[in-house]
């Protein structure tokens, strides 16, 4: 009797420090799987959690100057790919580039929801690229160019998806969504970006890692 | 009736595995997909036939429609019939997992295109259409044709396919971003052309102020674009998804303005490359699960689409 009763205790005991360990900071994709929180929400609080310990410096070590990749670019792309680029392990997928540079911004489409900007990036006074603002950002490039996730860490191609958007939604909220939007053209720009290329001599579109506007 | 089908499949089982052996020592791949009604499967089961004949494997090619007890039955006769590997586009993410691991049981390897399963480590590979990033690209073509603003109507496949939620929650996860976008009906044509002609045509009675329609597949699209041809209303904008020939017609007559493709046909062929490698080496030399990105189609790009491939 007395030793059930001690084993209970100590099996409530157990319980509650078990229950105990699961408030974490920083949980991993694995950790936060099992909890009860949305694909959605779960990724909003992994990407929350780890988007200045983990996805930016990411990004700045893995980055290269941005006239560097293009002409590299203009050089081939499975080459400035391999010299430059992340590719995820599946035919035909496009190439990532993660870029850092400065510019001046010739003009901007705030009107769509899909806002964003052309940047000279190179000196010429010609549009180099379009960088996205937000709210809504396209395409999963944040996603991608990362090298420490891949698709087998998730559940499937509905949870992998959130991720990315949980990440274009950091980036508009933390990067972009504090911009002057209305005295955007003519400023100078620094930036470190990431975008995706299928084919070359296609329109580069940046999705923006940091910005700032002077 | 089930002991009877089953003993029909022992009779045939029997008469197949004798006819092989005796004509040729060559390794047999069955190839597992839906109804070749659509299109879409059929060119999978094709791009994977030729690929393994090429590679000198006999093919039983074998159709599950839809039916997971069906499929259940197929992975018996193939493991019957002693295949080698199984290239499959499977009958639901849970209920394909026990057909999976019976094969694997008795050491037959599965190549998953397609749709993926919910569990790892049973298949040796999952090659995936990436649908929710295919969804995203034909709802943010759609968004921009709509000027991101105006009533739709939304055709949703048929509810016990994976793929119908997938193409369905991607495109809300680009649309719902845009608040002027008001959806005004949300119905299920199952897939089917003529049931999404004869929706169309009720929906647009209640709703004459639509402007566009984003289907969760293209004979969808095409059952919806025929209903409102003949309302007088081309000026609606529709979206469809797959990449069928069907679709790339109306669209260079400016008809449907967009598709989404999934390379079937490549899919299927690189499956059966990394089962040969399997076979072959021990190793596909891959991760497991596989994402194959879609591509937007348009007028731009249309010429070039053949048979669910770029040219």
């Amino acid at each position: 009797m007395y030793r059930r009763a001690l084993t209970a205790m100590c099996l409530t005991l157990l319980v509650t420090t078990i229950s105990a360990c699961k408030i974490v900071k920083n949980p991993s994709p694995d950790e936060i799987a099992s909890s009860k929180m949305t694909d959605a929400e779960r990724m909003d609080a992994f990407v929350s959690d780890n988007w200045d310990t983990k996805f930016v410096p990411f990004y700045k070590e893995n980055s290269h100057p941005f006239e560097e990749v293009i002409t590299g670019l203009a050089k081939g792309l499975d080459d400035a790919g391999n010299q430059f680029g992340v590719r995820q392990e599946s035919e035909a997928s496009p190439w990532h580039f993660i870029v850092r540079g400065n510019g001046k911004i010739l003009s901007a489409n705030t009107e769509s929801r899909a806002a964003t900007a052309t940047i000279d990036a190179t000196g010429n006074n010609e549009p180099d690229f379009l960088l996205q603002l937000g709210p809504v950002i396209r395409g999963t490039a944040l996603r991608d160019a990362v090298t420490f996730l891949t698709f087998s860490d998730f559940r499937d191609q509905i949870e992998y998806a959130k991720l990315g958007r949980s990440l274009n939604s950091e980036a508009h909220d933390r990067v972009t969504s504090t911009l002057p939007m209305d005295n955007l053209v003519g400023a100078d720009v620094s930036f470190i970006a990431v975008f995706s290329v299928t084919s070359p001599g296609s329109k580069l579109v940046l999705t923006p890692v940091e910005v700032g506007v002077r | 009736m089930k002991f009877s089908r089953f003993l029909l499949s022992v009779a045939a089982t029997a008469a197949l595995l004798a006819a092989p052996i005796a004509a040729s020592a060559a390794d047999l791949m069955a190839v597992i997909t839906p109804s070749h009604d659509n299109p879409f499967f059929k060119s999978e089961a094709e791009g994977a036939s030729l690929r393994a004949k090429e590679l000198g494997y006999d093919v039983i090619v074998l159709v599950h429609d839809d039916d997971p007890n069906k499929q259940s039955e197929l992975f018996d006769t193939a493991i019957a019939r002693g295949a080698k590997a199984i290239i499959l586009d499977n009958a639901g993410a849970d209920a394909t997992v026990a057909a999976v691991k019976k094969a694997k049981d008795a050491g037959i390897p599965s190549f998953l295109i397609d749709r993926e399963i919910k569990e790892t480590g049973i298949a040796v590979s999952q090659i995936v259409s990436n649908n929710y990033q295919g969804a995203q690209l034909g709802a943010e073509e759609f968004v921009r044709l709509m000027g991101e603003k105006g009533n739709y109507v939304e055709l949703v496949g048929r509810e016990a396919d994976t793929n119908a939620g997938i193409r369905s929650s991607g495109y809300h996860d680009i649309i719902d971003q845009y608040p002027d976008m008001k959806m005004v009906a949300q119905q299920s044509a199952n897939w089917s052309q003529t049931e999404a002609f004869e929706k169309m045509e009720s929906i647009l009675q209640a709703n004459p102020d639509i402007k566009g329609v984003i289907s969760g597949n293209d004979t969808m699209a095409m059952g919806a674009w025929a209903a409102l041809k003949a309302a007088g209303r081309d000026d609606i904008i529709v979206v469809g998804f797959d990449g069928s020939n069907d679709v790339r017609d109306s669209i260079l007559e400016g008809g449907i303005k967009a598709t989404v493709l999934q390379p079937a046909y490549r899919q299927a062929q690189w499956a059966v490359e990394q089962a040969h490698d399997y076979l072959t080496k021990g190793s596909t030399g891959k991760d497991e699960k596989q994402l194959m990105d879609c591509v937007l189609i348009t007028i731009d790009n249309a010429p070039k689409l053949e048979t669910f491939a770029l040219k």
